[in-house]
């Protein structure tokens, strides 16, 4: 009834230059960045060890991920001051994929939860286990949640719901 | 020895005089804590801020009432933390009022505290024994005592 | 009476910042605050700074407040809490209040730097002033300061940068958002902010408004109701919601009461929060003697504050002649081109035409 927002569907993120190929999402794990407005930030670009993120000046930029240089270590997820990045394995395993989402609520899941998976409109997509969670005076409190769930929705897979 | 009571209503139940005491314990209680909304409104762990550190607690005095409070927070947060939201009352109309900005900035939370009137009680650290009040003034609160 | 160089008035991130660069100087510099912390509005924002590793992108709000407060203190600002500058008198004399000893004061300083920052707006609607309606920054402080959850369901109001963090801070603080609505037709903060709330579950309404408030000592119902696209309610459209907090988050006004007592020269930018003083390229008024930096010039950021305080300072100093032109220019070129960075971008266009043009006419 009202006009609610709903959030882009992955088809548009996929276009952004901080989207990976199809191609390398395939080969093992990478970053996943879902920001597409001008806005002047570039904390993706000076925390990649790797520099696999570019913003370069203007930092307006939208930053350009070189899925070939990332290796998905995740700690672009944890410094993206938006929580725009995500990371994704498809190849954990023949059945499942691996998604990291950055996470700084109370409480913390611990691995082996079993927990609800949601997308970007919040909506439950299934369940999910949680595999590891990442933080380090690096990541300055931003958890970096991964959940094993099944390939089908890795794409889609942005917040849990610990039941 | 104990009384027995017929209630008055359901099912002919037997309560005894000490069992409806404590019903009626229960149900002051009940009303006491509950009919200021909601109580204990701290923030205990927190993915930024971390767990609740330990801090000292003080009493001051609400209209009479003794409530508990950590020293160092302002007097509004502790008024919150006990349920109280409505620190005042508008002169004409008589509405309540309470926190608006919480930077000491828009006046809308005054007191009285220990007898002064339009204290801002957002930024008024409590101290131990304090007394605070809705103020007295015409329609009942707000404004200066004298008016 | 006390006399110093360079007296500035509210110690968050732009008066910190401007007391920093002029104690570099080697100014006497005294820095004065209403609160029992200085820092501002710093010390509640928990999230990380966007911009770039200069503007301390990456870094909570709260680190930056502490190396600021750090800083200062280390290069001997003299910092005066619980201090109120309640006028600007004949001959920039300033008239200072001792909150906690009700003793008052004068202060006599060379140059006045004024950093007192902005007040959230209300938003008026049947019910806007009952206890539980409050600003967003509001909300903030009691979370974010004091640890106390403001409420326990909230609305929203304003999808700005403020009512979208806010929102993501009150879910962290444990508090149920029931729903966001926002006047316009579209999000007007950044979208990667709305994402975490979406994703969440927290339900995002455009064209749509809180109609009235019920309650008997306080908030306890919201209605909110659809805008047409001229803005007016639509009857039949209203939703209840229970919840007994509404914050309030749109926009902020200037607090330059100050500065209008000093007889400063005002203009109305819309863009920039309303009246605001006006200023030339150095952060000075058109009073000769008084500088101002932050919010209280123009509603921005915390990151603009800070540099714009730094340009204040600079230029305070440099009038004193504590710092020399060549020195004072190059340092400035630097803060010049950092507040350019911040203003870059779809969402600093508005507020980079105003600043340009106020610089323009000059004082």
């Amino acid at each position: 009834m009202k006009n609610r927002v709903k959030a882009p569907a992955t088809d548009f993120f996929s276009m952004l230059p901080g989207y990976p190929s199809d191609e390398r999402i395939n080969e093992g794990p990478v970053a996943i960045i879902e920001c597409e407005q001008e806005i002047p930030c570039n904390p993706c670009e000076t925390s990649c060890p790797r520099g696999a993120i570019t913003v370069g000046k203007p930092i307006t930029n939208l930053p350009v991920l070189k899925d070939k240089k990332c290796v998905g270590c995740g700690l672009c997820v944890a410094n993206c001051p938006g929580q725009a990045i995500f990371m994704l394995d498809m190849t954990y395993s023949e059945k499942t994929a691996l998604v990291a989402i950055p996470y700084e609520y109370v409480p913390l899941p611990e691995t082996g939860d079993i927990v609800i998976v949601k997308n970007r409109d919040g909506e439950s997509i299934g369940e999910g286990t949680i595999n590891k969670i990442a933080n380090s005076k690096a990541t300055d409190k931003t958890n970096v949640v991964y959940i094993e769930v099944a390939k089908n929705i890795g794409r889609e897979v942005r917040a849990i719901e610990i039941r | 020895m104990p009384v027995i009571i017929k209630s008055l209503n359901f099912n002919n139940l037997c309560i005894t005089f000490s069992q409806k005491t404590g019903m009626l314990f229960a149900l002051y209680i009940f009303i006491k804590y509950y009919s200021k909304g909601d109580k204990h409104m701290r923030i205990i762990d927190h993915g930024v801020l971390g767990h609740e550190p330990e801090r000292k607690k003080i009493k001051i005095f609400f209209e009479g009432s003794e409530i508990e409070a950590y020293e160092g927070d302002p007097v509004a947060v502790a008024l919150i933390d006990a349920g109280i939201k409505d620190f005042r009352v508008t002169r004409k109309k008589g509405e309540p009022r309470g926190v608006f900005c919480a930077i000491g900035r828009c006046t809308d939370c005054m007191m009285t505290i220990d007898g002064i009137a339009n204290v801002r009680t957002c930024i008024t650290p409590v101290r131990n024994g304090m007394t605070v009040e809705r103020g007295k003034g015409i329609k009942g609160g707000g404004g200066n005592d004298k008016d | 009476m006390i006399k110093t160089d360079i007296c500035i008035i509210g110690g968050g991130p732009a008066g910190l910042a401007a007391s920093i660069e002029a104690a570099k100087s080697g100014a006497k510099v005294l820095l004065l605050d209403e609160n029992h912390k200085a820092g501002g509005q710093l010390f509640k924002q928990i999230h990380k700074f966007f911009g770039s590793k200069a503007h301390q992108a990456g870094t909570r709000g709260f680190d930056i407040g502490e190396n600021l407060l750090k800083e200062a203190e280390e290069l001997g600002v003299e910092i005066r809490l619980r201090t109120v500058a309640y006028g600007i008198f004949e001959k920039d004399i300033l008239g200072i209040n001792d909150i906690d000893k009700q003793k008052n004061g004068l202060v006599d300083a060379k140059k006045i730097i004024i950093a007192t920052g902005a007040i959230e707006n209300a938003l008026p609607f049947e019910g806007w002033t009952k206890p539980g309606v409050m600003g967003a920054g509001a909300a903030q402080t009691l979370m974010n300061l004091y640890r106390l959850k403001p409420g326990s369901r909230v609305v929203m109001i304003g999808t700005g940068n403020v009512g979208l963090i806010v929102s993501y801070q009150l879910m962290q603080a444990g508090v149920k958002v029931e729903a966001v609505v926002e006047a316009a037709g579209k999000i007007s903060g950044y979208l990667v902010h709305a994402r975490k709330l979406l994703r969440a579950g927290v339900p995002i309404y455009t064209s749509t408004t809180v109609k009235k408030v019920e309650g008997d000592k306080s908030a306890e119902k919201v209605t909110i109701v659809s805008l047409d696209d001229q803005f007016r309610q639509m009857p039949g459209t209203e939703e209840i919601i229970n919840a007994d907090t509404v914050c309030v988050a749109v926009g902020l006004s200037p607090l330059a009461e100050i500065a209008r007592m000093a007889g400063c020269d005002f203009t109305y930018i819309k863009s920039l929060g309303g009246f605001v003083p006006k200023h030339d390229k150095n952060m000075r008024t058109s009073r000769k003697n008084i500088y101002i930096a932050g919010d209280v010039s123009g509603i921005e950021e915390a990151s603009s504050a800070m540099e714009e305080g730094r340009i204040a300072g600079i230029s305070a100093a440099e009038s004193l002649g504590f710092i020399n032109s060549k020195e004072a220019g190059e340092l400035k070129q630097e803060y010049y081109s950092r507040l350019d960075e911040l203003r870059q971008g779809p969402f600093g266009a508005a507020r980079k035409k105003a600043k340009e043009e106020l610089i323009r006419e000059g004082v």
